[in-house]
């Protein structure tokens, strides 16, 4: 493989040597107030109505005949800046924006070319402005990305405290969830109360829906890029929050000025202090630590360091208890080979993690489970000229799981210890991707990930005489691999296309093309993951996944870029989407791939979006129509059904308005139809229990969901004369206090204490979660 | 891992259960083709066993089945042996067949059970396993429970003494009696267990509820075959499960029944024993 990428390097630099009688013009842009490095700047020659945008790392290049041109720098909520260059020579130029209007709450970016909906060729895709979420309403006054994300259009929800979200009728574990560019495997806290996500250390976030670029894979339906701020690298600073369930506290400051900085920043949630004041025996608690160092070098060398730790720990009383978190480490370089080529090397690790435990002299026992990767990813941009850019790369990761390990804690446990074999696998991918301008208005984005999974040793592989006979499995053989030795591999070729076309200067049509290949999946049979889940490489038994999406879209900006519409619809067909046999038992199962189920999924929609980006009312409304099916051998009696997370209508609405200096507010409404859901067409007696009969699966729909939140921030005026700022949200959520279903499950007839009252009768109860719920946040930034 | 753990660990994240609410809701009732449920147990005990076919009801009906009276119920060995079951009237519930004969299941044999109905034939084939017996019972005084009882006088738990062989494959499930009747934490609770998990020594595991002085206390041990703890472990889901939301989607448990029929055919060694709680 990396002779492969040498005999492109190879490739690449002799088109640079061809192009000699070019200059190339590069630099970074950054934030002047903070020194952060700006994404989706955009860099415009006007005397040749050409340009680029800065790439995720805040660089450009520019390749322009010899010559003086006068270049503009502009983004969203900067102030433009115009140079003069005299392109006689390859030039350097870094330039500093500065924010247009200077806010007084925390300096955040929003930064993307004014009008990115419209020229940018990359469709279904949402950046999340994490400014915008810190000022709507949020469930216990916690500003959470996720729960924005959730209001995106394509993207629903399975209930509320929920983290996890479906894309394009993907399931929940098709998102690739990357904290600097490293996975994170479940992205909750309290059981998807709250995401793992600290919006303080926040800088950018986007959510690739469709077109999904080439140098991302791995997962069917989305990726969740999470990008953490590089630390103010001009003076020391920091911010706090005392909220209603969590506090947190960051500090970021210069290493050395505008070489090298660093952020370190924490959130622990604090019930169980509360609980334990209020003598209570149940506890729990999260918290999160981000940390990020940087070192500017020079243009050419630039080095980054980041982690995420995040853990949650609950317990109940003395007798049981759990806990699961998320660890990821990112080692970054960028580095430019050339003016006109730019290198990001990373070293990633992430690793997940639950346990369980029971404290009991006869029933005690621990139960842990893993899962750790570790990635090197080679990603380059090639400027090969103003109309041409290419990026490629290569990534191999290697992954553990340890679905499940079992040990008595006492004596006299019941138990005996017990750890399922372990599996292994690595992963290869190799890309590349042309971005290239035909026209002034017909761009187009072709590219190619070559994906080559390895199911490896060490292991010992049964054969069954059915293999999907889960009632009585019968192995008949068994074959024994050592290290590293390979079992079963799958290559799959993942053809990406994207094109945009400019109608006029305010609207274009777009269209794209993807093929995505999964090879890790969760092993889960409800509709929202728990962190007690674990995850299987595909292997002999679980074939790649493999999902295709076709979207169109049309997208406009109206009043100068003040208004941005778009309406978009897709149609994804997926192929061996990873089911599991009805009644499959998924822990601590020996026989696991007997409960393997692979069938199809398909899905199709169309999404509308209008968004107001400017002015003292700024928001969005997002309408989207889909439905998704599967099909699946073995389940729900070979019918095809809804899936769990198919919702037909829904409609979300978010905006905030700055009445004056001190005054912000901010509301969100969420309307949605009811999910499917499981319910008895009848029952029947057994022995002495009343049981449900079921004929069809998801053949119920929930009731519709809807919702209303507000929140209003208040900064002090005197913030004004003082270095410390502060200021307070107030948040109301579920303003009209609506009972929303979360799930509906059956009982014999009983009283509220749960005492049977009639033995030979049904009832069903639905539960919902959140009233109305009242909090209040105090943030100070200094 | 069911719905109540669930319920329980959102409720007391969001403020100690004040915030979350349970409440009924009315399921749009569909009508369904009744369907037949054939319930058959066959131990070692020398007696007559019984079969039960009944018909499912509405999900809100007022009887919890719908006896069936005209079947033709027989249960077969593979050792050639034949017994024929004739309908009992004035049994509770209703739908009940013992066998004509006097009979107890033998380890290691088949037995079949066949039911025709209505020009339907269902049938159900399991086997006879043995089981591990109960070593003792023991009784313990719980301090805790004494100073703060759930229910007033209930602070004694029962405690179970067992030998599993570690050499064997088996499953098991268990069943408590408070003097004379049946006994569970929960409605919905079944007791079942798979010895892949269990050690040699069960060294007075409690079982379930607490116990006041002079209560009698019998626990039940009937060995399963994989299928046979397969089906409860089903039901299990199925009794307990949430809607589908964490857990899976509640599903018909895989019953060894043919022809579409629900319930089960268990065929099951059993042992028990006794004890009065005393001081």
């Amino acid at each position: 493989m990396t002779r492969i990428l040498i005999f492109i390097l190879l490739i690449l630099s002799s088109f640079a040597l061809r192009g000699q009688s070019k200059y190339t013009l590069n630099g970074y842009i950054t934030d002047v107030q903070n020194g952060e490095e700006l994404i989706g700047v955009t860099v415009y020659v006007n005397s040749l109505k050409t340009g680029t945008v800065t790439n995720v790392y805040g660089f450009y290049a520019l390749s322009l005949p010899a010559g003086s041109y006068e270049i503009t720098y502009s983004s969203v909520g900067y102030q433009p800046q115009v140079k003069q260059v005299n392109l006689n020579s390859d030039t350097e130029l870094n330039l500093e924006l500065a924010e247009e209007v200077t806010t007084i709450d925390e300096v955040v970016i929003t930064d993307k070319a004014l009008d990115a909906n419209v020229s940018d060729v990359n469709m279904s895709r949402n950046e999340v402005d994490i400014k915008q979420v810190k000022k709507l309403p949020a469930l216990f006054g916690e500003p959470d990305i996720i729960k924005s994300i959730q209001m995106m259009p394509g993207v629903v929800s399975a209930g509320e405290g929920t983290s996890s979200f479906f894309v394009r009728g993907g399931s929940a574990d098709q998102n690739l969830i990357l904290i600097d560019e490293a996975p994170v495997y479940d992205p909750s806290h309290l059981f998807g109360l709250f995401s793992v996500f600290n919006a303080d250390v926040i800088k950018d976030s986007e959510l690739y829906k469709g077109g999904i670029p080439a140098r991302y894979g791995g997962r069917l339906s989305s990726i969740l890029e999470v990008r953490t701020k590089d630390g103010n690298s001009k003076e020391f600073g920091g911010a706090a929050g005392i909220g209603t369930l969590a506090s947190k506290v960051m500090l970021e400051g210069p290493i050395k000025k505008d070489k090298g900085s660093f952020i370190l920043s924490g959130r622990r949630s604090y019930v169980d202090l509360f609980l334990k004041a209020a003598d209570q025996d149940n506890l729990v608690h999260f918290y999160d630590v981000n940390a990020k160092l940087n070192w500017k070098q020079n243009n050419k060398n630039r080095y980054f360091a980041a982690f995420y730790l995040g853990r949650d720990s609950f317990s109940f009383g003395d007798d049981f208890g759990f806990n699961w978190g998320n660890a990821t480490g990112t080692i970054r370089w960028n580095h430019l080979f050339n003016d006109r080529i730019f290198s990001n090397t990373s070293l990633i690790v992430s690793n997940f993690d639950y346990g369980l435990e029971i404290t009991d002299p006869t029933s005690g026992l621990d139960w842990d489970s893993n899962l750790q990767e570790f990635s090197l990813k080679e990603d380059l941009n090639y400027f090969i000229n103003p109309r041409n850019q290419l990026d490629f790369g290569y990534q191999v990761t290697y992954r553990r799981f340890s679905p499940g390990e079992v040990k008595p804690n006492s004596d006299r446990s019941i138990f005996t210890a017990r750890d399922l074999p372990h599996e292994y696998a690595l992963d290869h991918a190799l890309y590349l991707e042309n971005q290239q301008k035909l026209t002034d208005r017909f761009t187009m984005v072709y590219g190619l990930r070559l994906s080559f999974f390895q199911n490896i040793g060490k292991a010992t592989v049964y054969d069954y005489e059915d293999p999907q006979d889960n009632i009585n499995p019968t192995r008949i053989d068994s074959t024994r691999y050592d290290s590293f030795e390979t079992i079963e591999s799958y290559m799959n070729l993942e053809p990406r296309f994207s094109a945009r076309y400019m109608l006029n200067p305010s609207s274009s049509l777009k269209i794209s093309y993807n093929r995505m290949v999964q090879n890790t999946h969760l092993i889960a049979s409800g509709t929202v993951p728990i962190p007690f889940n674990t995850w299987s490489p595909s292997n002999r038994y679980l074939k790649p996944q493999i999902a295709d999406q076709f979207a169109a879209g049309y997208f406009k900006n109206l009043a100068d870029n003040k208004y941005e519409v778009s309406v978009e619809s897709y149609y994804k067909d997926i192929q061996n989407v990873t089911d599991f046999a009805d009644n499959a038992q998924l822990f601590f199962n020996d026989d696991l791939s007997t409960e393997f189920r692979q069938g199809k999924s398909w899905s199709y929609g169309a999404e509308f979006m209008l968004r107001k980006n400017e002015g003292k009312l700024t928001g969005f409304v997002s309408y989207t129509w889909s439905k998704t099916e599967r099909k699946v051998p073995g389940v729900n009696q070979n019918r095809s059904f809804l899936a769990n997370y198919d919702r037909r209508h829904v409609m979300n609405m978010a905006a905030t308005y700055d009445l004056n200096d001190k005054w912000s507010f901010g509301a969100n409404f969420t309307y949605t139809t009811g999910r499917p859901i499981t319910l008895p067409a009848g029952r029947y007696e057994y022995q002495d229990y009343q049981v449900d009969l079921i004929t069809e699966r998801n053949g119920y729909k929930l009731p519709n969901y809807h919702r209303m939140d507000f929140s209003a921030t208040l900064t002090p005026l005197k913030n004004k004369q003082r270095k410390w700022k502060s200021s307070w949200v107030f948040s109301i959520y579920n303003v009209y206090s609506r009972k929303n279903p979360f799930t509906v499950y059956t009982r014999v007839e009983s009283d509220d204490d749960g005492d049977v009252i009639n033995p030979n009768k049904k009832e069903a109860r639905l539960i919902s979660l959140f009233p109305i719920l009242p909090s209040v946040t105090y943030n100070i930034n200094f | 891992m069911t719905r109540q753990l669930y319920t329980f660990i959102l409720l007391a994240i969001v403020g100690l259960n004040l915030i979350g609410c349970d409440e009924p809701y009315q399921i749009d009732e569909q009508t369904t083709e009744p369907k037949v449920v054939i319930e058959g147990l066959v131990t070692n005990e020398s007696k007559r066993h019984y079969v039960r076919v009944t018909k499912t009801v509405d999900f809100y009906s007022e009887k919890g089945s719908v006896p069936v009276y005209n079947a033709s119920v027989m249960v077969s060995d593979n050792q050639g042996n034949t017994y024929n079951y004739s309908y009992q009237a004035n049994t509770e519930g209703g739908g009940y067949y013992y066998s004509d004969d006097i009979f107890a299941g033998e380890v290691g044999v088949a037995y079949t059970l066949n039911v025709a109905l209505d020009g339907e034939e269902y049938s159900g084939r399991d086997s006879l396993r043995r089981v591990t017996p109960i070593d003792s019972l023991g009784v313990r005084f719980d301090q805790e429970e004494f100073d703060d009882p759930e229910d007033e006088g209930r602070y004694y738990e029962v405690l179970l003494y067992i030998h599993e062989p570690q050499e064997t494959e088996d499953y098991y499930l268990f069943r408590y009696y408070l003097n004379g009747s049946t006994f569970k934490d929960e409605t919905s609770d079944i007791y079942v267990s798979d010895d892949s998990f269990l050690g040699e020594n069960i060294d007075g595991l409690a079982t379930p509820g607490w116990f006041a002085l002079n209560d009698s206390v019998t626990v039940e041990m009937y060995s399963l075959t994989l299928t046979g703890y397969k089906y409860y472990a089903d039901l299990n889901n199925l009794l307990n499960n949430d809607g589908g939301f964490f857990g899976s989607p509640p599903v018909n448990p895989q019953t060894n029944i043919s022809n579409g029929a629900m319930g089960f055919f268990q065929v099951s060694s059993v042992v028990r024993k006794s004890v009065i709680i005393e001081d």
